[in-house]
């Protein structure tokens, strides 16, 4: 009999507000997150707007902000939600908590740190020989030197996140960090969830963090032309499933959870909100970005979760999609769920919460796996918004627009990332 | 002015360098996805490569147009492109020669369109309407 | 914590490194003590207060893919070119032929880290859109007219997910797919991952390691401004000194280690080469070098694998040559062996950090060790430090002795990571 594992808190920080009952409510009201970029001035990008997070401050969530003082915002928002997360499940003070630290580990899917844009490209500039087409690597040396600030440069790096909140909040355990792109924070808590039924940790602090809402980040998606072009009406622009969509909307945040092996909860008498039943990850091995137009990485990714979790087609209950915006992918998961739904496809309601959020890239598993524990809860599912058109291509039923409320007992969540990688996660009512 | 053999020798270097392929795979009807090998970031690619060796401006859609069907669900009927859907075709890519298509217009069969001779018609086109 | 009931063995091995671009090369310099570190000849260091590193030299991602999938080599920065060839290597090392393979049971996971981008890709976009105030760009020039001088796939080239991704789609690997990324920590938990779910039965068959290339005008300035570097400009090849007393910092180097690592039914049905066997895994946090973390994770390591520290042939250390971080690895591989005199192994003497790559990069010495018998000696350590206390095996190689090694890796700011490995017997 391999050990169970719970959820036994959970935090977020999203553009729809900075806890998981304000998220989740803005859901259900069908509010958009999305709107002109004020962060940093992107008016002449070919897109430019976003779901940015408002009115952030980290020193409301934890005691000492100064060790996140030279992070990216990706940082700061991890540590805002995982301290909501902690204090959810009643293990925040290390002194007074019943865990031993030592088995309680981290597993996130976080995000790259924001770089020194005006510094490095002024830099690039001045080092830059055009006749030769080459970078005068001695002006550049020389430069970055004095002009790159230390801790600022070192905060970028990919382990900084999860190993500032192991610190600070003295988790001791296996201490992981995966980045496969819009994957990864359902990456994170699928591989943390294993490591607690393997008996490598009793408790996981799993989820992840990221924003790309920075010039860098816009600039490589509007490159690519992955973005939604509607800058005259942003509110619009994410409508996944409906037949004008235009690609997606960059959101940013975090979603961290507590996983918990069941014993381990009971005997605390903790309050526990949804059993972690199932994990899948796969790979398209196709192409660098386009899916496979049969969906099958994504059919044996769903499929292997449902089996992982014991769970037939016909009772789950509530499906978040990846619902990215982007007129493949949308149709690709359609064709995917159909492939392992079956009949019961139809009956199975399908909502995106990224026509809300926007799509928080690395956070992006996270958070939406938290919006399925809450619409279990809750006995209601939020809906999808801008749904207008129906697509001859996407022909389930995606929620449109207004929340419902329908009991589930199974939801599955899935996310799909660049390069291939697939997730999906099974989150099941504790019996 | 070049004439139309320049512009297919460069558009032809264009598409080594892209797609790695030796120069001579290159045809005039060589289909850029199936006998080529591109994928759609490659399209990306080879129009920012045109541009820099053209010196031309090529607006995203124009020459290699996204979701052309996308707007009306009357464009496309069981995988078949719709009357409706070829005026729309013929509109926004005047430089493509439908005739093969328009006789068995599967919407699978789209990619083909997307041939060697296909970008030398829409460059030459561009540089005329230039000068 | 029970051992899986299905056992994982390491069949094939591919090296990229300053020492050597295939197994044998790098097995030759391990056993001629020869370094790989050098004076950096890619760019011109002399602005900086480091001018050396290991590098590899005459690198040429072309000659490690077929013709056909040479299209994608325009996406790959050096570090997923440096892993691409690496799985490459690792194949042919393992004899694989992948069409006998199951795609679905065929997974890739690699350790990786921050890519920096290649400075003349944005150099055009810079030029247009810089201002007069000194030190900031204008965004509204950027957004109008540096964009469009900039390659439309440059983010691709960067992304640290990339590494498993192409070598997925090279090989038709169509099973667990992940991108560790806890900086030198990286390929060890990645190799860790990969054992669970072979151990699990949602693989077969695993490409696993890491690869990184920091040896650029970027990384090499943002690694002067944060990292302890060696300053020994004068003598690269002795700048890397593990555990000595006279260490001054660490060395950044390139490369790639990556391995076959199959469950051993299925490894036995192809009739593969077994060089060993990963027995066993565990990984610990222990704040900014502080605390027992890494001693933990050895235990559980050990635990999981059923071996005592006295069956412990050699310990692969982490060994990074700076003052802080070899007096903390010390003190925690001396809580775990106490007086055992375990003889220590460290492979950065010979070819620097590698980073992601480190740890499976290191690790392969101790593979290529247990299966030829002979395990290789540490360079550069010339004279034993008391805040030390370990015993570092030097001058010629010597035979093994013992049918486990422990491997190690942590970060600087707490991630720890033990590999145990056991010696092939049929």
């Amino acid at each position: 009999m391999r050990r169970r594992v719970v959820i036994t808190g959970m935090g977020a920080i999203t553009p729809l507000g900075h806890s998981v009952d304000s998220m989740f409510n803005a859901q259900l009201e069908g509010r958009s997150g999305v709107g002109p970029i004020d962060r940093f001035d992107a008016q002449r990008f070919p897109t430019h707007f976003a779901a940015e997070v408002k009115g952030f401050d980290l020193g409301r969530f934890v005691s000492d902000p100064a060790r996140w003082e030279h992070s990216g915002v990706n940082s700061q928002f991890a540590a805002a939600a995982a301290r909501q997360a902690l204090e959810h499940a009643g293990l925040l003070d290390p002194d007074h908590s019943p865990a031993d630290r030592n088995r309680f580990g981290v597993y996130l899917g976080s995000g790259e740190g924001v770089q020194d844009f005006h510094t490095l490209l002024s830099l690039i500039a001045r080092s830059y020989i055009v006749e030769e087409r080459r970078i005068d690597a001695v002006v550049f040396g020389r430069g970055g030197l004095s002009e790159f600030h230390p801790q600022r440069e070192a905060e970028q790096e990919l382990h900084t996140t999860p190993g500032h909140l192991a610190a600070h909040f003295r988790l001791l355990g296996p201490n992981y960090n995966c980045l496969t792109a819009c994957a990864a924070s359902s990456q994170a808590i699928g591989e943390a969830t294993e490591m607690i039924r393997h008996g490598d940790a009793d408790l996981m602090l799993a989820g992840g963090a990221h924003s790309m809402i920075h010039p860098f980040g816009v600039t490589g998606f509007n490159l690519l032309t992955a973005l939604s072009t509607h800058n005259e009406a942003p509110a619009k622009a994410s409508r996944p499933f409906d037949l004008n969509r235009d690609g997606f909307v960059l959101g940013e945040g975090a979603g961290m959870l507590i996983l918990e092996e069941l014993e381990h909860a009971k005997k605390r008498g903790a309050v526990i909100h949804a059993e972690m039943t199932g994990y899948g990850s796969t790979a398209d091995a196709f192409r660098v970005t386009d899916s496979h137009p049969d969906g099958r990485g994504a059919i044996t990714c769903i499929g292997n979760a449902l089996k992982d979790a014991g769970v037939n087609p016909e009772d789950v209950g509530y499906i978040n999609a990846h619902g990215t915006s982007t007129q493949v992918n949308d149709r690709v998961e359609s064709l995917a769920i159909k492939q392992v739904f079956g009949d019961a496809a139809y009956k199975t309601p399908v909502s995106s919460s990224k026509s809300m959020l926007g799509h928080l890239i690395a956070a992006a598993g996270a958070v939406e796996l938290i919006t399925c524990v809450e619409a279990m809860r809750r006995g209601v599912l939020p809906p999808t918004i801008n749904y207008d058109t129906p697509d001859p291509g996407c022909d389930l039923d995606y929620v449109p627009n207004e929340a419902r409320e329908k009991r589930a007992f199974h939801a599955l969540s899935n996310s799909f990332g660049f390069g291939g990688q697939n997730v999906s996660l099974v989150v099941s009512r504790f019996e | 002015m070049p004439t139309q053999e320049e512009i297919y020798a460069k558009v032809s270097d264009t598409l080594v360098e892209a797609l790695n392929v030796d120069k001579d795979e290159i045809k005039r009807t060589s289909t850029l996805q199936g006998d080529l090998g591109a994928e759609s970031i490659d399209f990306l690619d080879i129009v920012f490569r045109l541009e820099r060796e053209f010196g031309i401006k090529i607006p995203r859609g124009e020459l290699f147009p996204e979701s052309i069907f996308q707007g009306d669900p009357e464009f496309v009927e069981n995988g078949r492109v719709t009357d409706k859907g070829l005026r729309e075709l013929r509109e926004r890519m005047p430089f493509a020669n439908l005739v093969g298509f328009e006789k068995n217009p599967e919407v699978s069969h789209l990619s083909d369109l997307f041939t060697v001779d296909l970008i030398t018609r829409y460059i030459e086109g561009k540089l005329q309407n230039r000068n | 914590m029970a051992a899986p009931s299905r056992r994982s063995v390491i069949t094939g091995v591919g090296v990229l490194s300053p020492i050597g671009q295939d197994v044998g090369a790098f097995w030759r310099s391990l056993q001629d003590g020869r370094s790989g570190v050098h004076s950096i000849t890619t760019f011109d260091a002399s602005a900086l207060p480091v001018r050396f590193a290991g590098e590899i030299p005459d690198f040429d991602a072309k000659e490690f893919v077929e013709k056909k999938d040479r299209r994608g080599l325009k996406m790959m920065a050096r570090t997923i070119q440096l892993a691409v060839a690496a799985a490459q290597r690792a194949m042919e090392d393992g004899g694989v032929d992948k069409t006998k393979l199951v795609p679905e049971r065929f997974g890739v996971e690699f350790g990786a880290g921050l890519i920096a981008t290649e400075l003349p890709e944005l150099a055009d976009a810079c030029r247009v859109s810089v201002n007069c105030q000194p030190g900031r760009v204008d965004l509204e020039k950027w957004g109008e007219q540096g964009l469009s001088a900039i390659q439309p796939l440059w983010m691709l080239k960067y992304l640290p997910n990339m590494l498993a991704c192409h070598v997925s789609i090279l090989h038709d690997a169509r099973g667990p797919n992940n991108s560790v990324t806890e900086g030198d920590a990286a390929s060890l938990l990645a190799m860790g991952e990969a054992f669970r779910i072979l151990g699990r039965d949602q693989a077969d068959f695993f490409l696993v390691g890491g690869a990184e290339s920091k040896i650029n005008p970027l990384s090499l300035v943002r690694q002067c401004l944060y990292e302890p570097l060696s300053r020994r400009n004068d003598a690269p090849e002795k700048a890397c000194r593990p555990f000595d007393r006279n260490r001054d910092g660490l060395v950044v180097g390139e490369g790639a280690g990556v391995f076959v690592l199959e469950e051993m039914e299925h490894a036995k049905k192809r009739g593969a080469r077994i060089y060993a066997e990963v027995a066993g895994f565990g990984a610990a946090f222990s704040p900014n070098l502080q605390g027992d973390g890494l001693a933990r994770a050895i235990r559980a390591a050990l635990k999981e694998a059923g071996a005592g520290p006295e069956e412990v042939d050699h310990v692969n250390a982490h060994g990074l040559a700076s003052k802080a971080s070899d007096e903390w690895e010390a003190r925690n591989l001396q809580e775990v062996f106490g007086a055992l005199n375990t003889p220590i192994l460290a492979v950065k003497s010979y070819i620097g950090n590698l980073g992601a790559a480190a740890g499976s990069t290191e690790l392969a010495a101790s593979v290529l060790a247990l299966h030829q018998g002979m395990v290789p000696a540490t360079l550069n350590y010339e004279e034993p430090d008391p805040e030390c206390p370990v015993t570092v095996a030097t001058g010629a190689p010597r035979p093994t002795e013992r049918p486990y090694v422990v491997k190690v890796g942590f970060t600087q700011m707490g991630q720890c990571a033990a590999v145990v490995l056991r010696k092939w017997q049929q």
